[in-house]
């Protein structure tokens, strides 16, 4: 087994396009340390000296967060809103200030609630291998498993840039038991709402239930053009669709997930329903 | 696996220097190599918190950091605070509120408040709640833990007004 300890982007490229498959990039290490021993890869790159550690504003409404930036680090920012919700909502403060965004996106099930809010807010994610940059977008990258963009095994996330969430975006995490930090569920949801209370876009995303986040488009197809009532609620959770695909653990049931996918979104259209009542009185 | 890394770095303020294998976590050198026992080896993946060391004045996970990441900078244990016969205000006031019992998770717990009251040093109670989010106790249900970090903070304060300094 080698090991790296690369300087530089480029430095890091040519190793991963050296390895490919065979290599394990090591951002924070907290899932990928104890899985080292088993996998026994022919290299191991550590990320710690690259400079991709940054938050920045880089449209009016825009944030771009480079891959290797702390979980404890999106915490110390104030106009990050729902996003440093999530971020706390990360284990505990110790993984915080070693795991980083972009291992969270790729952490999988039950992990990843960045990866969740992220998701509803059109993130977009750079990589980049020896042969150039490209964007991906990450809600493709969570999609249908046949049509989806594969991540190459030589490239590299460099940061994930992202709407400025704001007073629209919501962001629950269920833990099973109060303050353990392990999610049986999260919800993610955007709406974009007219001067006249109808729902322009909607963007409802689930987490810690399958290998990915999991958005529910037809739930968000049938708010779009909707004025939010008690009824349409009710309509919009009766649509609720990729609870199909939720997955058991030792902590909740399939059955149990889609059960509390209901009860929360249902509180969060609701809140979105007196930000609106509030907005009109 | 037999490559080795040269590891220079500051161990409770002393600068030290090494030669490790690469995949060799902090927790391991610090233990086997270093003779450091108040990290502990609890769970292995991140759940438990006892293996918890301050590495630039921030808790970090010394089981799943490998030694060769902290190279050049400042790793903290609790022998780094104080010793039996010199305890350091914080360890006092754990022991005065009797907020360790099997001590298996006491060092952890320890730094973590250590880098809670470096930075702020008057924690509110949810503060304190929070920043043990990732250190598990089974003995003493907590309370006693949250008494004794609020007792370190009063401790420090009244030593940092005494000597006309903040600690």
């Amino acid at each position: 087994m080698n090991i790296f300890i690369p300087k530089s982007v480029q430095e890091t490229l040519e190793i991963l396009n050296k390895y490919c498959s065979e290599c394990i990039i090591l951002g924070g290490g907290t899932l990928t340390v104890p899985m080292i021993s088993e996998l026994n890869p022919r290299a191991v790159i550590l990320l710690d000296k690259i400079p991709l550690s940054y938050i920045k504003q880089i449209e009016s409404k825009k944030i771009e967060i480079g891959s290797t930036t702390k979980i404890s680090s999106i915490m110390g920012h104030d106009n990050l809103g729902a996003l440093n919700i999530a971020a706390k909502s990360i284990s505990g403060w110790a993984i915080r200030n070693m795991a980083t965004v972009g291992g969270n996106i790729l952490a999988g099930f039950p992990w990843g609630d960045l990866a969740t809010l992220l998701t509803v807010l059109d993130a977009e994610l750079l990589v980049e291998s020896v042969n150039g940059e490209r964007v991906l977008d990450l809600g493709k990258l969570y999609g249908d498993e046949e049509k989806r963009p594969k991540l190459q095994s030589n490239e590299l996330i460099k940061s994930v840039s992202f709407l400025s969430p704001d007073s629209n975006t919501y962001f629950i995490k269920v833990e099973r038991f109060k303050g353990t930090k392990r999610g049986i569920l999260t919800i993610a949801t955007r709406l974009i709402i007219d001067k006249e209370g109808y729902i322009t876009a909607a963007r409802i995303a689930f987490g810690s239930a399958f290998y990915h986040p999991l958005r529910d488009k037809i739930v968000e197809e049938f708010l779009k053009g909707k004025m939010l009532s008690a009824d349409i609620i009710e309509k919009a959770l009766e649509k609720i669709s990729v609870s199909r695909l939720f997955l058991k653990d030792s902590l909740a049931s399939e059955q149990y997930r889609s059960k509390l996918a209901k009860i929360y979104l249902r509180r969060i259209l609701e809140s979105y329903m007196i930000q609106i009542s509030r907005r009109v009185t | 696996m037999n490559q080795k890394f040269t590891l220079e770095f500051y161990l409770n303020g002393r600068s030290t220097k090494a030669e490790i294998l690469p995949t060799m976590t902090l927790l391991d050198f610090l233990r086997e190599e270093l003779g450091i026992k108040s990290p502990k080896y609890g769970c292995g993946w991140g759940s438990c918190g006892a293996c918890t060391v301050l590495v630039d004045g921030n808790p970090i996970l010394s089981c799943l950091t490998f030694a060769i990441s902290v190279d050049g900078k400042h790793v903290t244990t609790l022998e780094g605070l104080g010793n039996s016969q010199n305890l350091h205000l914080i360890q006092k006031a754990f022991l005065e509120s009797f907020a360790s019992q099997c001590g298996f998770c006491t060092p952890a717990i320890i730094l973590v408040t250590k880098a809670l009251l470096d930075k702020k040093p008057q924690p509110t109670e949810q503060d304190i709640i929070d920043s043990l989010d990732g250190n598990l106790c089974r003995c003493t249900g907590y309370l006693s833990i949250i008494s004794a970090i609020k007792k370190s903070s009063e401790l420090l304060l009244k030593q940092g007004e005494k000597n006309g300094r903040s600690w």
